[in-house]
């Protein structure tokens, strides 16, 4: 009978996916545990990844997620990288490779979508207990239009709080950011009594199919 | 053996204004059941206490009780559904 203090055994866990930078890359010990990240190249894409416990990745693990992300930001600063679902681990390099082998067309669609792109997200915030004078309504109607004339696509997420007036991803190509944050800033300025986040740049997790290496992938949207 | 409840009465066309409201608390029992132990709006509520934290709306410290709260109830409740217990 297994011991139920002993840890996991290690798997390996995929971060991300680029197109294959020509050499096995290493990207610093960043991963889960200070483990080392790097490159496991099939044909043009790599996924990056780390070795990594073998055990389900919750959701609510905020230290995790945080890991996760700034792994892809870094992947990000030099990549177009194809986002992979939080918690995507698996038994082995050889299981890696085999689902690379299998999602290979789908990565090819979704590096299209999100080559040379990224997401930036709004949230508004209605102000708790205060009448205001704004139509919250038009406000909102406004940011879309603005927003949507400097985006390549948008998608409206779920708005999970009452208090919530507009939670929008935007997908954006990285040379139209600085004037997308501009818009933001002026807008933000007209409504001041709103609360605004202005939040990313992400990749573009929003506008792919990210579980595009597990057994549901589907391809690019 | 019939079960004499208010259902069975409502389909013999027979309305008995207290056993109506009895059925009315258990809807509203059920309800809030539903949503006490639905994990989806468990999430939302987790979601939208980091937001209001991030917003600066509520201090940390607020925002780490009540973190704590909806964890260990989000525990339970994956629990209950693992264990396939239903409250509908």
């Amino acid at each position: 009978m297994k011991n139920k203090t002993q840890p996991p055994e290690n798997g390996i866990y995929v971060y991300c996916v680029i197109r294959t930078p020509g050499e096995t890359k290493n990207f610093g010990n960043i991963g889960f545990g200070g483990k080392e990240v790097y490159t496991i190249d099939y044909k043009e894409f790599s996924s990056v990844a780390s070795v990594a416990p073998l055990k389900k990745y919750d959701m609510e693990n905020e230290k995790e997620i945080e890991t996760h992300q700034n792994v892809v930001k870094m992947v990000m600063m030099e990549h177009s990288v194809i986002p992979v679902a939080y918690g995507m681990v698996f038994k082995s390099r050889k299981l890696v490779l085999a689902s690379m082998k299998v999602a290979q067309k789908a990565m090819k669609k979704t590096l299209n979508v999100v080559e040379g792109k990224v997401e930036l997200g709004i949230k508004i915030l209605n102000q708790q207990g205060q009448a205001s004078q704004l139509d919250t309504g038009s406000c909102v109607e406004e940011f879309e239009k603005e927003l949507g004339k400097l985006s390549s696509d948008s998608k409206k997420l779920t708005l999970f709080s009452k208090r919530l007036l507009m939670n929008t991803a935007y997908l954006v190509e990285k040379d139209r950011v600085d004037a997308f944050s501009d818009a933001v800033e002026a807008l933000e300025t007209k409504y001041k009594p709103l609360n605004i986040q202005y939040s990313g740049p992400w990749p573009a997790y929003n506008f792919v199919d990210i579980k595009i290496l597990s057994k549901q992938q589907e391809g690019g949207r | 053996m019939f079960l004499f409840d208010d259902i069975l009465m409502s389909m013999m066309g027979v309305s008995v204004p207290g056993l109506n409201l009895f059925s009315t608390l258990e809807l509203v029992k059920d309800l809030a059941y539903k949503e006490l132990y639905d994990p989806e709006i468990i999430r939302n509520e987790i979601k939208e206490n980091r937001m209001l934290y991030e917003f600066g709306d509520i201090s940390e410290e607020a925002y780490n009780t009540r973190k704590t709260e909806l964890m260990n109830q989000l525990e339970q409740v994956q629990k209950l559904l693992n264990a396939n217990v239903s409250f509908l």
